[in-house]
């Protein structure tokens, strides 16, 4: 095992250095995972991990793999260390929110209200056919005032959601700074029926609001809301996205996400993967990037403490001689650390050994890496699924489902018996899903359930 | 006749009500034209204060890029770094020397978003001149049009719209130096460009990130606050394919009406972009209310006097019946004793001895009794509508027996009466009626004519003159008095007219006579009238004479 491990990185500052290994095997790996915990000079900085699902190849054919570059947000120290918050909390107040829903939304409201002090900047906006912005942005210190506001909403008219969000984004921009975190809450019960509406248009906007440092959660209360709209705004945007079913858990889904908020640990988080020469890149799992040539570039907009978030990049890499070590790429990521308010680098490189000894391959294969990439890999197959369904393909996209359990069935008899009991759990919810695809009893339902789900996935999002 | 007062009240009410209601219709009207101009004018104002906006928000960018775009690398890596960056920018294009897109590079493998740019900006690669050349289509100002109809149009083709006049920046030492907006529909959204031309003819072209466009306007539009300033007013931004891409203002106003609406197209680079003003009718209306308040009020009061003075009239008219109606009750009463006084008085008279004061106090009780049983006769037909008895009846001796009652009286006062009794013949007539006639028409002169001295009775036929024409029994009775006024012969045959001068001055009279004689004259066909005569007064009876087969 020593004998295999390489090491790849030396970081730009000697002191920072992590341990990445190429040949890892599972339990090296998780020691590696622990190595934030161990020096407590590293807990300062992110944990940045790139490995390879195959780290030995066999000898004599190119061969796809996987690429893995893991973020892992590092621990506050305290309270008082958390980041500074800019929060717009844009509300749904059309007529479809009336009652019960409106009470549970000014609960959430309040809570958040709670959870914040008097450094943190917050705005309310409330929108129906028009849109009010009740609470301007203001720090928050005069909670009585901002909650007796928030008490007095009243639920009417239809649902603007785009011109909410604007100005929601409106009231972050007068106080938008790196040095905080900057986000938009949105809550919604019903079709934007008001101003543009197109998920590609929000998503449009999403992209944007990302690029000048706001990320936008969306909730989703009840069956009625657009979910490609809404998954689509806080892909884009970096931010999470959750169903809730039953307004009564809207103030636990306030508290989860509050907990995210207030762990912000980095922003703005480049990462840039150069592959070596003869390695060509296939796709990307799960997140949006930009592939030019042999440079892919993709960007988180923020890392929560002691939470992972990661990118999967499929390639495909040229043959090698047996013994022969082969760069593969070069990681760089680059982000503002919030805790020290600086920018900082890290860089990590990642090669592959051939060999011509099959067992030495197989036992050389990054478990925790392919049971990642199964799940992407399957969730992308999940997402074909859904668009089959809309398209009345109900059939087909059971099919599709069916054919990816067995799949992950496939790569998981691979793993190691120890190993198997997430893929079996994936695989179970996967064939619960193929069910619920080709009935149409509840879909309305299920499929906002399912795609909350795929965008947890995809984005590693913790609630 | 007895529509009269009616009809004449009507009149006096609608008459000024119309007057008034025309009146006010066009004071309203005026209103109206005032208010709306005023309308106009604060829906421009208020709309040119969000174009402003708009505006501002335009040439801030304008400005901005501008002096950014000369300092720009130009190198596919450095551009791929200001899309990535800048979430203004959606996407860039770089045009060469050579007219040619420099970027995005040509290659087989585009990304999906570049692949999309580049089928967007196909007119572009066509021929970039289009960016600045194509400026007239629009006028810069924008321009005020009627309330929205024709929304639909969707561009399902890249349709090349416009682009802002050139501006040359002046700053910049090179002069050939220009840059500018330029605006195009693609399928349902609309596409914005940023285009500068450097020195050496290389454009670069920045797509907006059009979501993240119509976001920064709507943040920087007001909102829905429920303040006093947004209070009876709405406003909405239209997009290019009619659809309301966000509206602000009062929030109890919706767009309702196409009556108060005002639309003005926004300004470049966004000019089929419409802004829409929506003002309260509640504020149009109020001064039309209230006017027809005040005409509704003075209609009621008109009608209500209407109705009393007909009422009024009503209570007088039934008080005449019911005075008129006890007075001949109280005749009829009168009668029974009368004929009684008369009977005895005569049958004293033959009984008295030839003593010639009583045999005149006699007779002046017998007179008088006569006298008075006319004067209730009269009053009795007057009220109660006698039926007509037409029968042959020697008409002369008729008129020579009623006349004799007057004689003794006539003498008494010195009046000679000329009989020229001319016919000879029975004639069809009410013996009671003509009675009647006589004897107004002879107690007349008695009254008002004694100075005259004289009467003439005369009766006559008239032959048939005409083929279609009867003959008539002609009966003229003229007196030598003072006469009638031409003015009082207008009115003698109305029911209690008195001549109002010194002829009836100390003369008692009911003033039922002439009118009683005329309806008795009516009831038989005949006529009674004035003839005029240079002394005096003639009457004459005219009764057109029926075969007496």
């Amino acid at each position: 095992m020593k004998k295999h491990k390489i090491l790849l990185n030396l970081g730009k500052n000697l002191g920072n250095f992590l341990l990445i290994t190429g040949l890892a095997s599972f339990s090296f790996n998780s020691a590696a995972r622990e190595a934030p915990q161990m020096h407590s000079k590293k807990a300062t900085q992110i944990h940045l991990q790139a490995d390879l699902s195959a780290p030995i190849m066999l000898s004599g054919q190119k061969d796809k793999t996987f690429i893995k570059v893991s973020l892992t947000g590092f621990k506050l120290d305290s309270k008082a260390d958390r980041t500074p918050a800019n929060i717009a909390i844009v509300l749904d107040r059309s007529g479809s929110m009336n009652g019960e829903k409106m009470k549970r939304a000014k609960e959430a409201a309040l809570l958040a209200v709670d959870l914040l002090n008097k450094n943190d900047i917050l705005s309310i906006i409330g929108y129906d056919t028009r849109v009010g912005v009740l609470v301007p942005a203001t720090k928050v210190s005069d909670k009585k005032h901002i909650k007796s506001i928030i008490q007095r909403i009243r639920a009417d008219g239809s649902t603007a959601l785009f011109a909410g969000v604007s100005k929601g984004a409106g009231e972050i921009r007068k106080f938008l700074d790196k040095e905080r975190i900057n986000r938009i809450i949105l809550l919604s019960d019903g079709q934007a029926n008001q101003g543009p509406s197109s998920p590609s248009e929000l998503g449009q906007l999403g992209a944007a609001l990302s690029k000048e440092g706001m990320s936008v959660t969306t909730i989703g209360l009840g069956v009625g809301y657009n979910e490609d709209l809404m998954t689509q705004l806080a892909g884009y945007s970096d931010g999470n996205h959750a169903f809730v079913e039953n307004a009564a858990d809207l103030a636990k889904v306030f508290q989860y996400e509050f907990g995210d908020v207030l762990s912000v640990v980095a922003q703005d988080v480049m990462i840039n993967i150069t592959l070596s020469e003869g390695v060509k890149p296939i796709r990307l799992l799960g997140r949006e990037g930009d592939i030019k040539g042999n440079i892919i570039k993709t960007r988180l907009n923020q890392l929560y403490s002691e939470q992972e978030k990661y990118i999967l990049l499929e390639v495909e890499i040229p043959e090698g001689k047996a013994k022969e070590i082969k760069a593969v790429a070069s990681v760089k990521v680059d982000y503002q650390n919030m805790r020290y308010k600086k920018r900082e680098q890290l860089d990590n490189q990642l090669s592959v050994t051939y060999s011509a000894v099959a067992k030495e391959v197989k036992q050389a294969i990054n478990q925790p890496v392919v049971i990642e990439a199964t799940k992407q890999v399957v969730n992308e197959y999940r997402k074909k699924a859904v668009k089959l369904r809309d398209k009345g393909q109900r059939k087909e996209a059971g099919l599709l489902l069916s054919k990816s359990v067995n799949f992950i069935k496939e790569k998981n008899s691979t793993l190691d018996s120890k190993n198997r009991a997430e893929l079996n759990v994936y695989s179970e919810e996967i064939s619960n899903d193929a069910e619920d695809i080709v009935n149409t009893e509840n879909w309305n339902k299920k499929r906002k359930s399912l795609k909350a789900r795929e965008y947890k996935l995809e984005k590693q999002q913790k609630y | 006749m007895k529509y009269r007062l009616p009809i004449i009240l009507v009149l006096l009410i609608t008459l000024p009500l119309l007057l008034l209601a025309w009146q006010s219709y066009r004071l309203l009207n005026n209103e109206k034209a005032v208010q709306q101009a005023q309308f106009t004018q604060l829906a421009k104002l208020r709309q040119q204060q969000s174009i402003n906006i708009i505006k501002d928000y335009f040439n801030k960018h304008a400005n901005q890029w501008q002096s950014q775009i000369p300092q720009w690398s130009l190198t596919e890596s450095s551009l791929n770094q200001i899309i990535h960056q800048s979430p203004k920018i959606n996407q860039l294009f770089l045009i060469g020397t050579d007219k040619q897109r420099d970027y995005p590079i040509e290659s087989t493998q585009y990304s999906k978003s570049t692949h999309h740019f580049i089928q967007r900006m196909q007119t572009i690669w066509d021929d970039p001149e289009r960016l600045f050349s194509n400026d007239q289509q629009y006028d810069q100002e924008s321009q005020t049009i009627a309330p929205p109809n024709t929304k639909n149009f969707k561009r399902k083709t890249s349709n090349f719209l416009s682009s802002t006049p050139v501006k040359t920046v002046t700053k910049n030492a090179s002069p050939s130096t220009r840059s500018g907006w330029a605006m195009w529909h693609w399928e349902s959204s609309v596409i914005v460009i940023y285009w500068h031309q450097y020195a050496d003819d290389k454009i670069i072209g920045i797509e907006l990130n059009s979501s993240l466009l119509m976001a920064d306007i709507i943040a920087l539009l007001p909102d829905t606050d429920g303040s006093v300033e947004q209070q009876h007013y709405v406003q909405r931004l239209i997009n290019g394919n009619g659809q309301i891409a966000y509206e602000w203002g009062d929030k109890k106003l919706n767009f309702t009406q196409q009556k108060n609406l005002h639309s003005t197209l926004l300004p470049y680079p966004l000019s089929t972009w419409q802004l829409e003003y929506f003002a309260s009718p509640d504020q149009q209306q109020a001064f039309g209310l209230i006017s027809l308040l005040l005409l509704g009020i003075f209609a009621i009061l008109l009608f209500s006097m209407g109705y009393y003075l007909y009422q009024e009239y009503h209570r007088e008219v039934h008080l005449a019946a019911q005075r008129v109606s006890f007075v001949s009750q109280v005749s009829h009463e009168l009668k029974t004793p009368l004929t009684n006084i008369r009977l005895y008085a005569e049958m004293l008279e033959d009984s008295l001895d030839d003593e010639p004061k009583s045999q005149q106090y006699s007779q002046i009780i017998v007179n008088e009794s006569q006298r008075l049983t006319r004067l209730i006769n009269n009053v009795l037909s007057f009220s109660r509508k006698a039926k007509v008895h037409l029968s042959a009846i020697n008409i002369d001796e008729e008129i020579h027996q009623t006349v004799e009652y007057f004689i003794p009286g006539f003498k008494l006062r010195h009046l000679q009466v000329n009989f020229q009794l001319n016919v000879n013949q029975p004639i069809f007539a009410d013996s009671d009626g003509l009675d009647q006639i006589v004897n107004n028409l002879l107690s007349n002169v008695e009254k008002y004519a004694v100075k005259g001295k004289q009467v003439d009775i005369i009766t006559e036929i008239i032959p048939v003159l005409e083929p279609n024409s009867s003959a008539y029994f002609i009966l003229k009775i003229r007196d030598y008095g003072k006469g009638i006024t031409q003015h009082a012969q207008k009115h003698i045959f109305k029911p209690f007219y008195r001549v109002d001068d010194h002829i009836s001055e100390g003369v008692s009279g009911t003033g039922i006579g002439l009118s009683i004689a005329l309806q008795q004259a009516e009831r038989m066909g005949a006529t009674l009238s004035l003839t005029p005569v240079d002394q005096g007064a003639c009457f004459e009876f005219k009764l057109p004479i029926k075969d007496l087969n």
